[in-house]
């Protein structure tokens, strides 16, 4: 899968030597600072009181072990990259990177990522960072990605895994606020990326991965990113009852949750003609909303916890 | 020679970057090395 042949790889680039940023780039800093920012919030809204160098710590591994998965990710997709627009300049298609050096970044940094979580945190949440590099570089990029129209929606539990990562480094254990949690994020991921492979449709179907509007048509991807905006809405309110919610995360739920479902029923809504007419405008609104929907919804996590840390517990319903 | 002295100029930021992630890692370790000690056997620095 990673065989790139000679014409796809610039001559110029293919003399180049790798830079510090072209490694830094191998380990997706963008989707790295959402593992880390989620995976704090599991940890800040897990009950007692975690040192903060351990905390800080324990969060560097996890970012180290999510941009492992992302190199082990550029490595085996160097082909499709090299095919698609969003991805063509990343370093390997780019020809800074060897494909051999990237498997070895992302398997030295896999082991030393779980090994110091292991140390620093507890044997807990190195297994789960372990079964989620596992999960994303082999379940979801191996295989499911070129084989299946529901590759991110099953795969989508690797980026699901943070906050629960974050709470068991924090607590050593696993309760059903972090699972929630770890839920929001499994639902989300189904509209957030079916927004963008709507209007990406013609990179996915040209690279030949099986996203839902290739496979499907725009019409059904369309519906069901409504039905999983529908689906999610209960979903990412019920925190709000947890221990890992309060009354700023319910107010921000709601909000985000009226947002998303009109930006998703305003897609589904329309037809592919509309779509190309405004090149699609609803689209890569909706793909926008969920973006600043996923990262209010876990500062709301963050600002709950900070009240609760700072004036003490609200009187709040805690369900469980 | 030449040659090697380009290779040592354009591996120059690669390898000023690496110094730093490995001071950063040596930093990181000693402090939570006294963190855990802090937290689970006496604190010897306080």
């Amino acid at each position: 899968m990673t065989d790139i042949s000679a014409a796809q790889i610039p001559a110029v680039a293919r003399s180049a030597e790798p830079q510090f940023g072209d490694f830094v780039l191998l380990l997706k800093p963008r989707v790295m600072s959402l593992v880390v920012f989620t995976a704090l919030a599991g940890m800040v809204a897990a009950p007692g009181s975690v040192h903060p160098v351990v905390a800080m710590a324990s969060l560097l591994c996890i970012a180290c072990g999510a941009g492992a998965s992302g190199a082990l990710n550029m490595w085996w997709d160097a082909d499709i990259d090299a095919e698609m627009q969003r991805t063509r300049s990343r370093p390997v298609p780019r020809g800074m990177i060897a494909p051999g050096e990237a498997l070895g970044f992302g398997l030295g940094l896999s082991v030393i990522s779980v090994m110091m979580l292991a140390v620093v945190a507890n044997p807990l949440s190195a297994g789960l960072l372990a079964f989620t590099i596992f999960f994303y570089a082999v379940v979801y990029t191996m295989w499911l990605k070129r084989s299946t129209p529901q590759n991110i929606v099953i795969g989508g539990a690797a980026g699901a895994f943070p906050p629960v990562i974050g709470w068991a480094a924090a607590t050593g254990g696993i309760e059903p606020a972090p699972l929630l949690l770890f839920l929001v994020i499994f639902l989300w991921t189904p509209p957030h990326f079916w927004a963008l492979a709507l209007f990406r449709n013609d990179d996915y179907a040209r690279a030949g991965v099986p996203m839902m509007p290739v496979i499907a048509g725009e019409a059904s991807t369309r519906r069901q990113i409504w039905l999983y905006a529908l689906l999610l809405a209960p979903v990412a309110i019920a925190p709000a009852f947890t221990v890992a919610g309060g009354p700023i995360y319910l107010a921000v739920a709601l909000a985000a949750n009226v947002a998303f479902l009109r930006g998703a029923w305003a897609v589904s809504r329309r037809s592919h003609a509309a779509a190309e007419a405004d090149l699609y405008r609803a689209e890569k609104k909706l793909f926008g909303v969920s973006i600043v929907y996923l990262f209010v919804l876990f500062a709301a996590v963050v600002a709950d916890a900070a009240i609760d840390a700072t004036l003490g517990a609200v009187a709040w319903p805690v369900w469980y | 020679m030449r040659e090697d002295h380009e290779l040592h100029r354009r591996r120059r930021s690669r390898n000023i970057g690496l110094l730093v992630v490995l001071l950063g890692l040596v930093a990181l370790l000693f402090w939570v090395t006294i963190a855990k000690m802090g937290s689970h056997a006496g604190n010897p620095w306080g």
